[in-house]
């Protein structure tokens, strides 16, 4: 077999750092892998994550930007979904992106540009290139890992700007663990979760389910719709792990989601009422066999589907629009992880099958993936410490794409350590952007995808031709990303420690819609192009103080310019054709470089400060403030970029506060208040909410 | 000098709006003239096709202001800019009578020194020679912006007219709305055109050919 050789090769040469180095890119073309249920563990060896005392130790080695979201974190402030948690993060803000959807941003990277996970396994179900976090729920998650910059060189597509890990708890004591919570809050907001662990010998289970429930918010007083209507959600994981030996362990995760929201529209005239559901589940399969202390490996099987429909019906029960969107992942891979001389080696290959099927496409299209990779992680001159990832994705369809990776970290002195890493990653075209046909009769426009395009165009009358069509025949290329990271850790005492980050990412070959023609019935009709070249860069800078185990403060800040290279390039060269309109005399004025703000949606400036006091051994009080700078939704003076000219949103910042008490051993509850000032901005910004008030109380029984 | 006489249009604009019996009111500033609010509100755009109808507000650059008589350079009505060149394109138009014609430019309106012959169009049977868009998808004069339902002169377009009788003229819109705020808001009414002109009455041709402002 290919693979065996493929590691005899590797043996046989009893290899030091440099040759390993060498020849690694070619390695990654032999055998065999798939995730783990870390992304640490990738990184680094298996054992040394799992023994919690050394996790920090650990994860200060590690090179890449990486953030560590505890449990206790979690459940400071009362945490239901991965929305509420992330959001409080240092340089990653959520946002609502032109489409109307909201998604993640990191590093000044769109919410497309993220993979997540739990325990490994990906989560489908993106609305417009963008995951809804309210529907993860953080129920049972013992950590949630991010990386930031592309990691496509071991997630490949969609994990160029970053991957998001949800860890599930484990258990360690023998015997069953029930644990029961339940969460009220603002709005007649519900939460409660029940979790059963079981743990004897060989076998470990572990059940649980969360169920949600909220009247939704409305921000808006004087129209007939609410901003959130009312919804509910509930959750269901399990999880079970059986070693047949001691060399064959078998794990099984599945999850089943569903959740109902009542769906009130108005069009001109009359109100629409209907309902939207969504239902998602998850299938994985594991099978890991340790060889030995050194070596093991892993097959791996998953499937998951997402599917959400709604509908709309007129006053008088008559169907007035109805939706669907059903997609599929089927994904399967071996892996084999092995470690030689210190060089840690992971190796493997996978196959992935995707299948969507939705209102408004041609046809149910379908992907193919074939992947190898493969990730070598040593530590040279006993000091140095090195990551090497490659992987190679062949989509039918596509040119195959290689994601690389090194990373290095170089220890000043204990207290001092440098850290660097580059790579590079990618993002194919998704469905929507190759197979949309969707007309909207009420507005007039139609947009198709690329792959659709030309032969509706074809097909049509009398339109006028804005781009030539013959840029349509070829396919959409893959988005791609180079990213360079650079941070330095200093340790200046036991409890203080700064962190800084400095990060690069240029992207090109974004996808954007544009105008190609205009048809008889004057509609415009737009299609898909890879137009963009974008770059984002700045620093992010976290510190920690702590004061023995009275209190603690940490402060996050992130520095961000992103910008669009063709845009700054013309304004640079001076052939530009950007104007703006003098706000005094309304006569134009012609742009400099000084005047264009950049990207959408990006604030220059985030920050943090979080603040946790213990009253005593039982009580604690947690406080954070987010702040985010100005930034702009749309470009409001019709030249097509973001100039200092155009009307921002105000910058904003928001403030929570929690109280804990554990009340016996098994006991515990909490009470608290988010978004303590009631910030809200209506018009602009539908995802905050006024001031929210928490009260939840959890029991264990054992 | 410039200063004065933005404060001055701006009160202007703020005391047309309140009365609205009294606009047109004109300020020269060397020879760059403002206009103020001229008013070509009276249309009505058919959601369906698109088609905007109404009354057409002529406007003469020899004389400064609206006219009624048939020596007019350039009319509005609504978001249509239509030229007295070429031919109608719809029974409730103006006859053409003259030889206007019109492109529009890209820049700083002092900047534009130079007519491009070559580039001017008249009104023709299937359009205008200024494209109707309403501002949709930007290739006229003016965009539109779908959230706030804000049609603005888009700021780089400077429309260049031959005017009936050739001679030659250059005009940019700044305003498109009777409020007196350079940001309006939902609900201000739209088709009052706000607009910067230099007329050329005397010819002067450089060697390509090309009339000079």
């Amino acid at each position: 077999m290919e693979s065996s050789s493929g590691i005899s090769v590797i043996f046989a040469k009893n290899l030091d750092l440099k040759q390993s180095l060498f020849i690694f890119p070619l390695l990654s073309f032999f055998t065999v892998f798939s995730q783990s249920d870390s992304i640490l563990t990738e990184n680094k060896l298996n054992e040394v994550i799992i023994s919690s005392t050394k996790t920090n130790q650990t994860i200060h080695e590690l090179p890449i930007p990486i953030t560590i979201i505890s449990e206790k974190e979690v459940q400071e402030f009362s945490a239901n979904k991965l929305y509420d948690v992330i959001t409080q993060q240092t340089g990653i803000v959520s946002v609502t992106t032109k489409t109307g959807t909201e998604g993640l941003q990191m590093q000044g990277l769109d919410a497309s540009y993220t993979t997540f996970l739990i325990d490994g396994f990906p989560i489908i179900g993106r609305s417009f290139g963008t995951l809804d976090l309210n529907r993860i729920s953080v129920a049972d998650i013992e950590r949630i890992e991010v990386v930031k910059g592309p990691s496509s060189s071991l997630y490949g597509s969609n994990a160029l700007g970053g991957v998001i890990n949800l860890i599930s708890k484990k258990q360690i004591d023998e015997g069953p663990i029930i644990s029961a919570s339940l969460k009220h809050a603002t709005y007649n907001s519900t939460n409660s979760s029940l979790v059963y662990k079981y743990k004897e010998g060989a076998l470990h289970i572990s059940n649980s389910f969360d169920y949600y429930k909220t009247d939704g918010y409305d921000l808006i007083d004087t129209d007939l719709l609410s901003t959130v209507n009312p919804y509910s959600n509930y959750t269901f994981r399990s999880n079970l792990k059986y070693a047949l030996s001691d060399k064959l362990l078998l794990n099984t995760n599945g999850h089943y989601y569903k959740q109902e929201q009542i769906n009130i529209a108005a069009d001109s005239s009359s109100l629409l009422k209907g309902e939207s559901s969504i239902k998602e589940w998850s299938l994985g399969t594991t099978a890991k066999y340790m060889i030995n202390a050194n070596f093991f490996q892993k097959l791996e099987i998953y499937k998951t589907n997402y599917r959400a429909d709604e509908f709309l019906n007129t006053e008088n029960g008559a169907l007035y629009e109805d939706n669907y969107f059903d997609h599929t992942l089927l994904q399967f891979g071996m892996k084999s992880s092995f470690n030689y001389k210190g060089v840690n080696n992971i190796i493997g290959f996978g196959i992935t099958k995707e299948e969507l099927s939705r209102r408004d496409f041609s046809s149910n299209p379908e992907q193919d993936l074939k992947f190898i990779y493969g990730q070598l992680d040593a530590t040279a001159f006993n000091k140095l410490n090195i990551i090497l990832g490659s992987r190679y994705d062949n989509y039918t369809n596509y040119t195959p794409v290689v994601s690389n990776k090194l990373a290095l970290g170089i220890p000043i002195t204990n207290k001092i350590q440098l850290n660097g890493s580059v790579g590079t990653g990618f993002k194919t075209p998704d469905f929507r952007q190759k197979y949309f046909d969707f007309t909207n009769s009420t507005i007039g426009y139609i947009v198709l995808g690329r792959d659709v395009a030309i032969d509706r165009l074809n097909a049509m009358q009398n339109i006028e031709e804005i781009v030539p069509f013959s840029e349509l025949n070829s396919p959409l290329k893959s988005e791609t990303s180079l990213n360079i990271n650079f941070g330095v850790k200093y340790n200046l005492l036991n409890n203080l420690s700064f962190e800084l980050n400095l990060f690069n990412n240029k992207l090109k070959d974004l996808i954007e819609w544009k105008l190609v023609a205009i048809d008889q019935s004057n509609a415009n009709i737009y299609s898909y192009f890879n137009v963009n070249q974008v770059e984002t860069k700045g620093l992010e800078f976290n510190s920690t103080y702590t004061k023995a185990n009275n209190w603690e403060i940490k402060f996050g800040y992130q520095l961000l310019y992103a910008s669009d290279t063709e845009v700054v390039k013309d304004i640079k060269n001076g052939d530009s054709d950007y104007y703006a309109r003098d706000p005094e005399t309304l006569t134009s004025i012609k742009l400099n470089k000084e005047d264009y703000f950049g990207l959408f949606n990006r604030s220059r400036h985030m920050g943090n400060i979080k603040f946790n006091y213990h009253f005593n051994d039982k009580t604690e009080m947690n406080t954070i403030v987010t702040y985010r700078s100005k930034y702009a939704i749309s470009d409001t003076n019709g030249n097509g970029i973001l100039d200092i000219y155009d009307t921002f949103i105000d910058g904003y910042s928001l403030c929570d506060l929690g109280i804990s008490h554990q009340i016996s051993l098994l006991k515990s509850c909490q009470i608290g208040v988010k978004n303590i000032f009631g910030f809200t901005n209506p018009e602009f910004i539908s995802n905050i909410t006024g001031r929210l008030y928490y009260m939840s109380f959890k029991i264990n029984f054992k | 000098m410039q200063k004065l006489n933005l404060i001055l249009s701006v009160l202007m604009l703020f005391f047309t709006s309140c009365e609205k019996t009294s606009n047109n009111d004109i300020i020269i500033d060397e020879d760059v003239i403002t206009f103020v609010e001229l008013n070509a509100s009276q249309y009505d755009v058919n959601i369906l096709d698109s088609l905007v109808t109404g009354k057409f507000e002529k406007f003469s650059f020899l004389e400064g202001d609206t006219v009624i008589h048939d020596n007019w350079d350039v009319a509005f009505s609504g978001t249509t800019i239509i030229v007295n060149g070429g031919d109608r394109y719809s029974v409730n138009q103006p006859e053409r009578t003259g030889n206007a014609a019109v492109y529009i430019a890209t820049g700083i309106m002092s900047n534009i020194k130079i007519v491009d012959i070559n580039k001017l169009e008249q009104d023709n049977a299937s359009g205008p020679a200024i494209i109707d868009d309403l501002g949709i998808s930007e290739l006229g004069w003016a965009s539109y912006d779908m959230s706030t339902h804000i049609l603005s002169p888009t700021a780089g377009k400077v429309l260049v007219f031959r005017t009936h009788d050739n001679k030659y003229a250059k005009m940019e819109i700044l305003y498109f709305y009777d409020s007196p705020t350079p940001q309006p808001f939902e609900g201000d009414y739209g088709g009052f055109y706000t607009f910067n002109y230099v007329y050329q009455s005397d010819l002067l041709i450089d060697e390509n050919g090309n009339a000079m402002f």
